[in-house]
């Protein structure tokens, strides 16, 4: 029975933070370290968490100034001392059965992932993200990879996901960044050689402030391009992902005309904008040697001549 | 705050039993469920019915990753000998059933093992929620035992079968088994299997035999089971089945039969029961109308032949309450006009359907000829228009089915009529039929004439509802139209915001300049003003101005300043007093100039500054001197102190000629030496020797005395060292409980609103202790003023010598001993024991005679 460290890492979630946290402190696989952040949140939640410590002597507790996701994440790294690492966002909760399914997965097949599917929990009613159907696969990092980007069984989040912590090395979470995910999920496949992926839904996934302000698009939410070229980039220099190249540049044009477009909408020429725009000028003549999709080339060549790039 | 860390768990194992059949779309979520129950002992015995799609491959997947899961394959052969195959195979506790398209709540089992525990029961019952999994945020329908108002609500089995058949009637939850936990042992013993050959309701006929043996039931009202009522589902449930009618009438017997038959029943039970069996069979017949697709012969048979079923010949005349949208035909099925019923069956509650042919009839181009369809419409739009005008009677009590109602009524009343007076003559009865039949006749008319009204007020309803819809969609437009608009303008608004927020920066900073700008001006002018008022008022008066008072640190100076200004209220009580203070005296220069009168006289402040030790302060004596000539000008009491170096003689030359060169200054002096000074050199100055102002300062104070007072300088004027002050120090030690020590001078500056409280506060520590020992001039006045024996040292200048002979020497209480350190014991010990400490300088009040000596001249 091996250690699995649970780092938590928590802002503003006062009415989420107590099914959170109880859903990993009843889990049927007890030897577990949870490691709540609290990055500075300015409601009750510190308090709530000191109480939960007292309750559960594997909580610990890290009070921090506030630094964003990625920040409180990284502090729970530092802090990990289990074999196993997962990661749960504060206002989601595991079922369960969650972390001895995963680890009994990592364990029996000699991986360092572990991966699950899950559902979505809308204000009143819950949609599961796939079929449920049970199926147990094993993928290559190259693989999974390959099915972040059809959107199928793996998925480029942390939360879902079991880790040896041997594997996450000096990987850490970009910091001041969203799309935190997007930056890290592939590090940590390239860093493992065997993923494995059961298709029963083991997180509950929740869906907050659908139409608030927050869900508006912001010029912030640009970084997700950010985070696709560093992975394009990082496709081109390796021989093993040869395979997915064509994959991945189709779904970086796919992105980046949408998220210009919806920028666009409501913050032209805003300095993001441009950065992004410019970024995919660079690499336009390596994209269009990948085989991107020519309607994509209509589309780049159209809007870098509005930029004025051509 | 109450956390529960851990849902229950017990060693209770529940056996949950599961058919499946074809059902690989929605399967994985039933799995998943289970997979996911916070309850965590069970096992799940999944029953493949010889499935023809990847069912099977699903349930051994699910098999393979949690071993909780068991799966039985065999051949087809229904749901209910799926089911008695798990049924042979299940061991535990309690026993649940899931079917495949179906999914528990994540705490059903935890909520009904919590509840089966608590109550000890046999049964627990949970709420049902009828979704369309395809459609989840619909939400769907809540079947719910709510009719019991308490939750959990636990019956016992006689209170249990008192409302059987209400349960089943109003809850809906009694047929199936979804959402129930049974106890394995009693379901065991009762060997209560699902009849195979029967097509429908099996389910309800097991619920029947286990209702019989149960100890209770607890109904809990929360949902446990989500029930999958996804239409066009191509599953076994939904397809029309032509024994349909019979079967549910087969269903109902068995629940007569099972609730002792109807005569058995109570009122409410029984009435439960025909509306039970009503529902039932219209909902069946609604089916075969709509469903069976036979031609209009073969159909008129089929319904006769089920209209004269007993049962629900019987249900029909008895029940309370036929659901809604069967009222209408009821009549015409009494009647036996069976083409009304079907037609009006086909036409169908499909208010949707009803709404589309409303609106299209209500379009104003259409031509509205083809009455047919006008009347189909009118009656469709009772219905919609009818829960609209909901409130109004009229519109209700005159619809058409009441009518048929009405009719119907008045046909019964006859009968019991004529059944009740059968012994009465046959010409009796006619001639009651006749009347009666008049009656409906009258009736009828007025009826058909208020129908008649109230469909040219339906009309009347109709276009206004076609208006309503017109403008409706206006609306509609208009709101999507604002609602664009508004998406545009919060766009622009964020664009904006930004630059607006800066202009609005920018703004208010000019603003906040302005207004500051606006308020300095007035505060300006206002001071300006006061300034110019004060000056008219005070020039005026007849002033005592007090020049080059103190506000520095030295609580000495501070002590003379405010003793001169109580000898000047007290001399000079018709003089307004002004001060002005050395750190004024260049900023108020001007305004000195501007209130000055020939009347005023110019006090200057006393103390030991006059001579070069203080340049500054000198060089301000004799501007003063020098720029009134006019007014009359006193010195208060200073001692003179010109050093004999060059620039001491220098300035002394300097003083004497501006100090000779006026013609009403007066001099006091508080020294033998400054006094012969000042008449060897201000020969023409009138010089008077006068102890220091501080003496009217002399109180009686009444603290207890304690130890002694070191009162040493540290300026330029004090001469000790740091090891003779450890020396006076380590001697006095020897005579004193304690030793305190003072400077005399103030942290900070001693301005006059606080001058005051500084000096009466030093007074006081002075006071408080037995003996003080000083090199300061003040410390000595200090001592002598608040009777406190006192060692005086010398200090660099002649100062406090020269005031010691000519005020204190004749003193018991004040012993000067100079440089000599050594006499400092004998001192301090003399000092220590003086028991009534006596001045002579204070028995005559020499400043009394301050106004008389300066008004001399």
């Amino acid at each position: 029975m091996k250690k699995i460290s649970v780092i938590v890492p928590i802002y503003k979630v006062e009415a989420y933070l107590e099914r959170c946290v109880r859903s990993i402190c009843c889990q049927t696989y007890q030897n577990l370290e949870i490691i709540l952040v609290d990055d500075g949140s300015p409601d009750r939640c510190g308090a709530i968490c000191d109480a939960l410590a007292q309750q559960d002597a594997r909580i610990c507790v890290i009070h921090k100034k506030n630094g964003g996701l990625s920040d409180a994440r990284n502090a729970g790294i530092e802090k990990a001392s289990g074999e196993y690492i997962a990661f749960l966002d504060s206002d989601d909760w595991y079922d369960v059965a969650m972390l001895e399914t995963l680890y009994r997965l990592c364990e029996e097949n000699n991986a360092e992932i572990a991966e699950c599917s899950y559902r979505n929990i809308y204000e009143n009613y819950t949609v599961a993200e796939t079929s449920s159907c049970g199926a147990v696969m094993e993928f290559t990092p190259a693989q999974a990879i390959e099915s972040n980007l059809d959107w199928k069984y793996c998925k480029p989040v942390a939360w879902n996901k079991l880790y040896r912590a041997d594997i996450i090395g000096d990987i850490r979470y970009p910091v001041g960044k969203i799309h935190e995910d997007e930056f890290t999920t592939h590090l940590f496949y390239l860093a493992a050689t065997k993923i494995m992926y059961v298709d029963i839904a083991l997180v509950n996934y929740e869906h907050r402030n659908l139409g608030s302000i927050t869900a508006r698009f912001k010029p912030k939410n640009l970084d997700v391009c950010e985070a696709f070229r560093e992975k394009i980039h990082l496709v081109w220099s390796r021989e093993d992902l040869r395979g997915i190249d064509q994959k991945m540049c189709n779904n970086y044009c796919y992105l980046l005309l949408d998220r210009v477009k919806k920028c666009e909408q409501s913050y032209p020429e805003c300095d993001e904008l441009i950065k992004t725009i410019q970024d995919a000028y660079e690499d336009y003549e390596e994209l269009k040697k990948h085989g991107i999709d020519p309607q994509y080339i209509q589309e780049f060549d159209k809007l870098f001549e509005t930029y004025h790039m051509m | 705050m109450n956390v529960k860390i851990a849902p229950l768990q017990s060693d209770k194992k529940v056996c949950i039993v599961v058919p499946v059949y074809n059902a690989e779309k929605f399967l994985g979520h039933a799995l998943n469920s289970l997979v996911s129950q916070t309850y965590t002992n069970w096992t799940a015995i999944l029953v493949d019915d010889g499935s023809t799609d990847g069912s099977l491959e699903i349930c051994r997947q699910y098999a393979a990753v949690d071993s909780r899961f068991r799966v039985l394959s065999k051949e087809n052969g229904g749901v209910s000998s799926a089911r008695n195959a798990g049924l042979a195979e299940a061991e535990g506790d309690y026993l649940a059933f899931l079917d495949s398209d179906d999914y528990l709540a994540q705490d059903a089992l935890e909520k009904m093992v919590n509840a089966a525990r608590i109550y000890n029961s046999q049964l627990v019952i949970m709420d049902i929620r009828m979704v369309d999994f395809t459609k989840p945020e619909l939400g769907g329908t809540l079947l719910s035992s709510e009719w019991l108002k308490e939750s959990p609500c636990c019956l016992d089995a006689d209170a249990f079968r008192e409302k059987r058949m209400r349960l089943v009637w109003f809850t809906v939850l009694m047929e199936c088994l979804h959402g129930k936990l049974y106890d394995m042992a009693l379901w065991k013993e009762q060997k209560i299997t699902f009849p195979e050959e029967l097509s429908l309701g099996e389910d309800f006929v097991a619920n029947m035999r286990y209702f019989e043996a149960t100890n209770r039931v607890v109904f809990i009202h929360e949902c446990g089971h989500y029930y999958n009522c996804i239409q066009n589902s191509g599953s076994l449930a939904q397809k029309y089945r032509p024994d349909l009618f019979e079967n549910k009438m087969l269903l109902m017997e068995a629940l007569e039969a099972h609730l002792g038959g109807r005569e058995s029943l109570s009122k409410p039970e029984r009435d439960a029961f025909y509306c039970y069996a009503a529902s039932n069979g219209l909902s069946a017949v609604e089916r075969f109308i709509l469903d069976s697709g036979l031609q209009e012969q073969e159909m008129h048979e089929g319904l006769q032949k089920k209209f004269a079923h007993p049962l629900f010949a019987e249900a029909l005349n008895k029940a309370s309450y036929i659901p809604d949208r069967f009222m209408g035909c009821m009549e015409a099925v009494k009647q036996q006009d069976l083409e009304y019923v079907v037609q009006y069956i086909a036409d169908g509650p499909h208010e949707k359907a009803a709404e589309k042919d409303c609106v299209e009839a209500l379009i104003p181009e259409e031509p509205k000829h083809k009455l047919g369809l006008l009347n189909r419409v009118i009656r469709k739009l009772m219905r919609i228009v009818i829960p609209l005008f909901g409130q109004s009677k009229m519109a209700e009590r005159l619809t058409r089915w009441e009518y048929e109602f009405y009719l119907h009524g008045l046909k019964k009343t006859i009968r019991s009529h004529a059944h009740a007076h059968s012994l009465v003559t046959n010409a009796v009865l006619e001639e009651q039929v006749e009347q009666v039949e008049n009656q409906i006749g009258y009736v009828a008319g007025r009826v058909e004439n208020q129908i008649w009204h109230v469909e040219n007020q339906i009309e009347h309803i109709g276009n206004h509802i076609a208006n309503e819809i017109a403008q409706r969609v206006r609306l509609e437009n208009q709101l999507t139209d604002l609602d664009n608009r508004v998406n545009d303008a919060f766009r622009q608004l964020n664009d904006r915001s930004y630059s607006v927020e800066e202009k609005i920066r920018i703004s208010a900073a000019h603003t906040q300049e302005m207004v500051e700008g606006y308020v300095w001006r007035s505060e300006e002018r206002l001071r300006k003003e006061n300034y110019r008022r004060e000056i008219n008022e005070l020039r005026q008066r007849k002033k005592a101005i007090m020049i080059a008072t103190a506000e520095h640190a030295n609580i000495g100076d501070a002590a003379i300043t405010l003793a001169e200004q109580i000898i000047l209220s007290e001399q000079f009580p018709e003089y307004f007093q002004v001060e002005i203070s050395t750190y004024e005296f260049e900023q108020k220069e001007a305004y000195l100039h501007a209130i000055l009168n020939h009347e005023d006289i110019l006090f200057i402040h006393g103390g030991g500054n006059l001579g070069d030790l203080y340049p500054v302060e000198e060089e301000l004596h004799r501007k003063i001197v020098s720029e009134f000539p006019e007014n009359k000008i006193v010195i208060l009491p200073q001692t003179i102190s010109f050093s004999a170096t060059e620039t001491g003689v220098r300035e002394r030359d300097k003083s004497a000629r501006v100090y000779n060169a006026h013609k009403d200054l007066t001099l006091f002096v508080r020294g033998e030496n400054s006094l012969e000074f000042a008449r060897t050199y201000f020969n023409q100055v009138n010089t008077i020797l006068m102890p220091d102002s501080a003496h009217v300062l002399r109180s009686n104070y009444v603290f207890e005395r304690n130890g002694a007072l070191l009162c040493l300088r540290a300026d330029m004027e004090g001469k000790l060292g740091g090891r003779e002050q450890e020396f006076i120090a380590s001697v006095v030690q020897k005579h004193a409980a304690c030793v305190n020590s003072r400077t005399n001078v103030h942290s900070e500056d001693v301005s006059r609103e606080i001058r005051g409280l500084v000096v009466r506060r030093e007074l006081m520590h002075f006071a408080s202790h037995q003996v003080v020992v000083t090199d300061r001039l003040h410390g000595m006045i200090f001592a002598a003023i608040t009777s406190t024996p006192c060692v005086v040292l010398s200090s660099r200048n002649h100062k406090i010598q020269e005031y010691y002979e000519a005020f204190f020497r004749d003193s018991n209480a004040v012993f000067f001993i100079g440089d000599d350190l050594a006499q400092l014991d004998d001192a301090v010990k003399q000092a220590v024991s003086v028991q009534n400490a006596q001045y002579s300088v204070f028995e005559k009040s020499p400043h009394s005679s301050l106004c008389a000596l300066t008004t001399d001249r």
